[in-house]
């Protein structure tokens, strides 16, 4: 089972909404985000100006440097799921994860002294809804779904995009983040942005 | 970031307590300086015991750091740096104990005879205090920087050796008993300080020098390296150069974990985009 989130950005509008329903669902601290919509862009040359947002959180890497780097064991696989999770009780706040994270998708939490990130609202999950970033996005361009699973979201939806309009965020450390991004040259060019 | 003191001096103290662990092996096998292992024996394991204080203060609680031991049967380094700094803090007190009790037994002209308890002891010192350093540069070593992995634990083994072997020389130094044995321990040290020249030069060279210059030319280059191999070298002829040999290359330990700790908080390129290009959020 490989449960993700697949982000169609030729949907995205940069509205926030899944910003503010992340934060309204897990009760996220203020200045704390687990995920987050950026700018890449514009670029190009008048009048060929482009660009387009880049919702970023956890991205469930296959070989997770964060679960590795966890010295308590804090940092673990969820085996109902497939997810990266983080039992609060064991975490002490050490930050090693944050450190190891390639993607910046950890925030440390002063006042609990726990690291916390996207746990694709695994509490929605028990009670099979979706994430609350899926529910509420506005424009359909958040899904979310076993990746091994032909009939989930996310798999009809990467292979109606076709394998040239299907991206990944950099992978310097060879962690292979499950998390991909749709995006067709029609709409703007894919950046790396390493 | 600023920089993690606590968590630099557990490491520190610990490399330090190591290295000395290694040249009290040394010292054992080989059979020599018979009259200052007692002392070393001793600064070894306060050494590693003051490591564990400030482990203890960097997490702010005992029971996180016996809840970091969990990692060690998955090989996460940073849990078995803290497994190998407990066993290492008991071979130091068991040899302590050891050489207190040989020493009641011998005459007071007579070096103490720790026997095969002590032989043992001294090989398990040495092995730990060259295996521990090399675990602690391998739980420092910011993951997102890879050659750290291997240039991190040649920088803190070459550190630990030259702050160990520098405190035993000063020691038997202080002891004024042993003059050949310091001769030959000055020798030791005077490598184990162009060691950890060398082991620093290749972890500068990984990171193309791109440091902050006070802390690398001024604390690690010069008090660190530098000032104790001239000292080390001239130590033969003036004795208390030993100590200043010694202080050199602890401000070098601690200007190379400042290094290592502004390398670990450098963000990757992905965070620097994300923080330069993030969207006005309307929420939190």
């Amino acid at each position: 089972m490989r449960n993700c989130l697949v982000i169609d950005l030729d949907r995205c509008t940069g509205c926030d909404s899944c910003v503010a329903a992340c934060k309204h669902e897990n009760n996220v601290s203020l200045g704390i985000y687990w995920n987050r919509v950026n700018v890449v862009g514009p670029s190009g040359e008048w009048p060929r100006i482009e660009g387009y947002w880049l919702p970023t959180q956890c991205q469930q890497c296959e070989n997770a440097a964060c679960e590795a780097a966890c010295p308590t064991g804090a940092t673990y696989r969820d085996e109902k799921y497939g997810l990266i999770l983080i039992d609060k009780e064991k975490c002490i706040g050490c930050q090693s994860c944050i450190e190891a994270c390639p993607f910046g998708a950890r925030t440390y939490n002063e006042e609990l002294n726990i690291v916390e990130k996207c746990t694709c609202c695994v509490q929605r999950l028990d009670a099979g809804e979706k994430p609350a970033c899926v529910h509420n996005c506005c424009t359909g361009a958040r899904l979310f779904g076993d990746l091994d699973d032909p009939e989930s979201d996310v798999a009809k939806a990467i292979a109606a995009a076709g394998e040239e309009n299907i991206h990944w965020l950099p992978d310097a450390y060879g962690a292979s983040p499950r998390t991909c991004y749709i995006l067709h040259a029609s709409t703007a060019t894919w950046k790396e942005l390493a | 970031m600023s920089a993690q003191w606590p968590q630099l001096l557990y490491s520190l103290l610990v490399c330090f307590g190591s290295g000395t662990l290694a040249f009290l092996g040394i010292s054992e096998v080989t059979a020599s300086a018979h009259r200052s292992r007692k002392a070393v024996a001793i600064a070894a394991a306060l050494l590693l015991l003051l490591g564990g204080v400030a482990l203890v203060v960097s997490r702010g609680d005992i029971n996180a750091v016996i809840s970091m031991m969990n990692g060690a049967t998955r090989g996460n380094f940073k849990s078995l740096a803290i497994v190998g700094t407990i066993l290492s803090l008991f071979v130091a007190i068991a040899y302590t104990i050891v050489i207190f009790r040989a020493d009641s037994y011998a005459d007071e002209d007579e070096d103490a005879d720790t026997g095969t308890a002590g032989k043992i002891l001294g090989i398990i010192a040495l092995i730990f205090g060259i295996a521990l350093p090399v675990l602690m540069g391998l739980a420092d070593a910011p993951v997102r920087v890879p050659w750290t992995k291997w240039a991190a634990p040649l920088a803190y083994l070459g550190n630990a050796l030259a702050m160990g072997g520098t405190l035993a020389v000063s020691i038997i130094a202080l002891g004024k008993s042993e003059i050949r044995e310091f001769s030959r321990y000055s020798l030791l040290a005077l490598v184990a300080v162009a060691l950890q020249t060398a082991f620093f030069a290749i972890f500068a060279g990984n990171a193309g020098f791109a440091f902050d210059a006070l802390t690398f030319w001024g604390g690690v280059v010069v008090i660190g390296c530098v000032i104790p191999l001239v000292c080390m070298a001239m130590a033969p002829k003036i004795r208390t150069l030993v100590f200043v040999a010694t202080i050199g290359t602890v401000i070098g330990g601690i200007c190379i974990r400042l290094l290592m700790q502004a390398l670990a908080a450098g963000n990757p390129g992905l965070n620097l985009i994300f923080a330069a290009t993030q969207h006005a959020s309307l929420v939190g």
